[in-house]
């Protein structure tokens, strides 16, 4: 369309003029940006606010762009058609309708807005960042929405035991979303993402029950009642108290810290009361108390015409400790080359010829007269007959063998009837003595003879306690005491022998020896099992040059593997 | 000057008082020994965390404080001064509470949200402290909108000259000025790019084709290639004449496109700062509320 602008102006000299454009466009485009066609500011006139364009009949049509407002002859409208005569508004500027010259599709004459400062062009561009399309409220509410949504919302609906299936949904967090951290592995196996096995109610802490329905075996280190009764603790701590999920992948849910034990040890006197434990502040000679022994202790009372073995335990001071296990076993015999040696070999005894470690590296193999003495030890009995021996730990049995072989000699025509009625008196040897009886007598005496050396003189007493009672009756004149080689002397601690078989200048039976003084120990009853003092010459409860740190859960476990370890307890002999 | 004062106020008051938070979270932090690592859950955490989240409401307050004309409770500046500092210093106690126990949870997405928010503060306080200045010499005394006025004037001056010229200057000048680009969009106000076009004819004839008019470089070397070119002195006045307009609205686009750049860049980090902050304690809420919820 062709258009004729037409604007008063003031000139250099002051003087109004009239200065006309002439527009050859499509449609005459009014705003504050430069490229419009008629360029009008004001504060209420947007970059792009109207146009006008020539309708096919030949008639104006002025179209407002929404956000705009625009006036024909003062009458707001978002659209109209203009003619002759007509005023369009737009802010504070207006534009005439009049009628065309020759040539031209529209007369416009435009009257801008005197108060209008030419500053205001800056709106017909974006020059702030409240113009483009950022918008911190917009932001705000969908950040916000999407956390609460994401963070809460779904997660809560998933946790809900009905709407579980939302937990499935790709892309939907569940609960597993609130976890603080990854589970210890094995639980993790155990639960997976599963968070009401353990939180089984909202907002209370884990509570036993939840432990203990997979860990039904595990053993209060005090039980309830004893902890109520003897001691100031009212309760005991909730498994949780020490063992906190969620802090992997390092390894805390087994506390090692010392503290689990010195926090309540090391005032035992003031909480524990009754229970009289002594008070342990860590691992030196001065926080940590010597140990204690457990030992088996033999009870005996009167049976019939012999006695009969209870065994009760009996907690003592190592230092004081006496072994009472009915074996006589001198140690520093058995380790000199000079009197004793293998006798396959020819060397010399060592500790492992006897002591077997057993698999838990702690422990050691039960030694018995087959395991350990036999090979030296044989129970031979007659010269004649070098393969056969006595049953061991049958008396009744060795004192009927013996019976039995003289019964034979004396009785069987094909021996020498002679040299068996000459008979050695023991320990004299220049003096025989001739049996002039019936056989069975003679036997009979012979075997009696036999009977009270091996067990009162040379044979079973040599090794084992026998007590020959006032009784007539053979059978029941000598009674073996049982042996009770102790398996563990410390049921509360815990032991590795293996790892100490190399220590920092021993090896092997040095290694032993180093704790263990064997060598010089003559009586059976010597306990060999060393102090704190022997500990502590490598071992603290901190780390310190020349030492190995050592905490309470190396050696003491928090919860015991059977009730009432370490207490006093009776064993009757029938447990063998 | 509040961009300098928001960090010497009172003698940087507020910076002690992030110091002494900062010393006493490492020290409550260190006691964390015995049962447990150090971690949220402990006493010390506990304590850690309810400082962190005071610490969070009281500094997304500012926010409140700022709108607050007729307040008394103390001044904006002192506010923004300790919200500078204990800003900095919850960053601080925030990762000590969490103890670097970082995953996928919401744990961790509230202590995201946290690093967001205080890094941008960071970078908002970089600009406050730098920008101020940069933006005043840019100027050089005058405001924004008197650039704008001046640019106004400029360009009503050149489209008037422009009407006299010769027809291919007369559309090149008049063209250059309806497609200056002034801001735009997001990436256009923070970057500057200019995206001014102009319309060149070839001769007088018509038909042009339209180039880059990139910091008004192509018309002023189109009107100063015509001056020799022209026979009359008066016309050859004019794109004189023409020609000193166009370069002044170069320095007056270039001042504007700097200025807007500037405040931009002064102002985009809020953007992310404020919707961060309220986010933040959306996740905060989730994150105690989740914590007790599966105690």
């Amino acid at each position: 369309m062709e258009a004729l602008v037409r604007e008063m102006r003031e000139s250099a000299d002051g003087i109004g003029e009239y200065r006309d454009l002439e527009l050859s466009v499509d449609c005459v485009t009014l705003g504050s940006a430069p490229d419009r066609s008629i360029q009008l500011l004001g504060e209420n006139v947007l970059p792009e606010h109207a146009q006008l364009e020539l309708r096919s009949d030949g008639r104006l049509r002025l179209t407002c762009r929404r956000g705009g407002t625009v006036s024909v002859n003062d009458e707001a409208v978002a659209a109209a058609n203009v003619a002759s005569g007509d005023r369009i508004r737009i802010g504070g500027n207006s534009i005439t309708v009049f009628e065309p010259p020759a040539g031209f599709d529209a007369g416009l004459q435009v009257v801008r807005d005197a108060d209008v400062d030419p500053s205001a062009l800056e709106r017909a561009f974006r020059t702030d960042l409240d113009q483009v399309w950022l918008s911190k409220r917009a932001a705000t509410w969908a950040l916000s929405a999407a956390v609460l949504i994401l963070a809460f919302v779904l997660p809560f609906v998933a946790s809900r035991e009905k709407l579980r299936v939302v937990e499935d949904l790709p892309f939907v967090p569940g609960d597993a979303a609130w976890s603080s951290g990854p589970l210890f592995a094995a639980h993790e196996l155990a639960v997976g993402n599963d968070c009401r096995v353990c939180h089984q109610a909202m907002f209370q802490r884990v509570q036993d029950g939840a432990c203990l329905d997979c860990h039904d075996r595990i053993l209060d280190h005090v039980d309830h009642l004893t902890l109520a009764d003897s001691t100031g603790l009212a309760t005991a701590p909730r498994c949780a108290a020490c063992h906190r999920e969620h802090n992997e992948p390092e390894p805390h849910l087994i506390i090692r810290a010392d503290a689990l034990c010195t926090d309540c040890h090391e005032q035992s006197e003031r909480l524990f009361g009754a229970l009289e434990v002594r008070p342990v502040g860590g691992f030196s000679l001065e926080t940590h108390p010597p140990f204690n022994a457990s030992l088996d202790r033999p009870v005996i009372s009167p049976a019939g015409t012999g006695v009969t073995f209870d065994w009760e335990t009996a907690i003592e001071p190592i230092g004081s400790a006496r072994e009472a296990s009915n074996l006589t076993f001198p140690h520093d015999l058995h380790l000199d080359p000079a009197k004793v040696t293998d006798l396959n070999s020819g060397e010399s005894l060592g500790c492992v010829d006897c002591h077997r470690l057993s698999l838990d590296r702690e422990h050691f193999l039960p030694i018995t007269m087959q395991n350990a003495c036999i090979a030296c030890h044989e129970l031979t009995f007659d010269p004649s007959m070098p393969d056969r021996q006595l049953p061991h730990g049958q008396p009744l049995e060795v004192i009927m063998t013996l019976e039995g072989q003289y019964l034979r000699k004396f009785s069987d025509p094909a021996v020498d009837n002679k040299a068996v009625r000459e008979r050695r008196i023991p320990d004299k040897d220049d003096t025989t003595r001739v049996c002039v009886g019936t056989a069975f007598d003679c036997a009979a005496e012979a075997a009696a003879e036999d009977i009270r050396e091996q067990f009162a003189v040379r044979g079973c007493v040599s090794c084992h306690v026998v007590q020959e009672h006032a009784v007539d009756d053979i059978y029941s004149r000598y009674q073996v005491h049982p042996v009770r080689l102790a398996v563990d002397y410390f049921p509360s601690a815990r032991f590795d022998h293996a790892s100490h078989l190399v220590m920092k200048d021993a090896t092997g039976d040095a290694a032993c020896a180093a704790c263990h003084d064997a060598q010089t120990s003559s009586e059976s009853s010597e306990l060999l099992i060393p102090d704190i003092d022997t500990c502590v010459e490598c071992h603290a409860d901190f780390r310190r040059a020349g030492s190995v740190p050592l905490q309470c859960v190396d050696c003491h476990g928090y919860h015991p593997l059977q009730a009432g370890t370490g207490k006093r307890r009776r064993i009757h002999s029938n447990e063998m | 000057m509040i961009h300098v004062g928001i960090l010497n106020y009172a003698r940087s008051r507020y910076l002690w008082w992030a110091l002494v938070t900062i010393a006493a979270s490492v020290a409550l932090y260190a006691s964390q020994r015995g049962l447990q690592p150090p971690n949220g859950g402990t006493w010390q955490g506990y304590v850690l965390g309810t400082a962190g989240a005071l610490l969070i409401v009281w500094l997304a307050l500012l926010g409140v404080r700022k709108r607050r004309y007729r307040s008394t409770l103390g001044t904006v500046q002192g506010w923004t001064s300790a919200h500078v500092y204990l800003g900095s210093a919850l960053l601080v106690v925030a990762t000590l509470h969490s103890a670097a126990q970082l995953g996928l949870n919401v744990h961790t997405l509230a202590y995201a949200l946290l690093c967001a928010v205080i890094f941008s503060g960071f970078y908002g306080v970089f600009t406050y402290v730098n920008y101020p200045h940069l933006i005043n010499a840019n100027r050089a005394g005058l405001s924004r909108a008197e650039l704008f006025a001046e640019l106004y004037e400029l360009d009503r001056r050149g489209r008037e000259l422009a009407a006299k010229a010769p027809h291919a200057v007369s559309v090149a000048a008049r063209s250059s000025i309806e497609r200056t680009s002034i801001g735009g969009g997001l990436i256009a106000q923070l970057f500057g790019k200019d995206r001014s076009q102009i319309i060149r004819d070839s001769d007088d004839s018509g038909g042009g084709h339209v180039t880059s008019n990139r910091d008004q470089e192509s018309v002023i070397q189109f009107i100063a290639e015509h001056i020799p070119r022209t026979s009359k002195i008066a016309e050859a006045e004019l794109l004189q004449e023409l020609l000193a307009v166009f370069c002044r609205r170069q320095a007056v686009l270039r001042r504007i496109a700097r200025d807007i750049r500037m405040q931009g860049w002064l102002r985009v980090w809020l953007f992310v700062h404020i919707p961060m902050t309220i986010a933040l304690l959306v996740a905060l809420a989730i994150h105690i509320v989740t914590t007790f919820m599966y105690w």
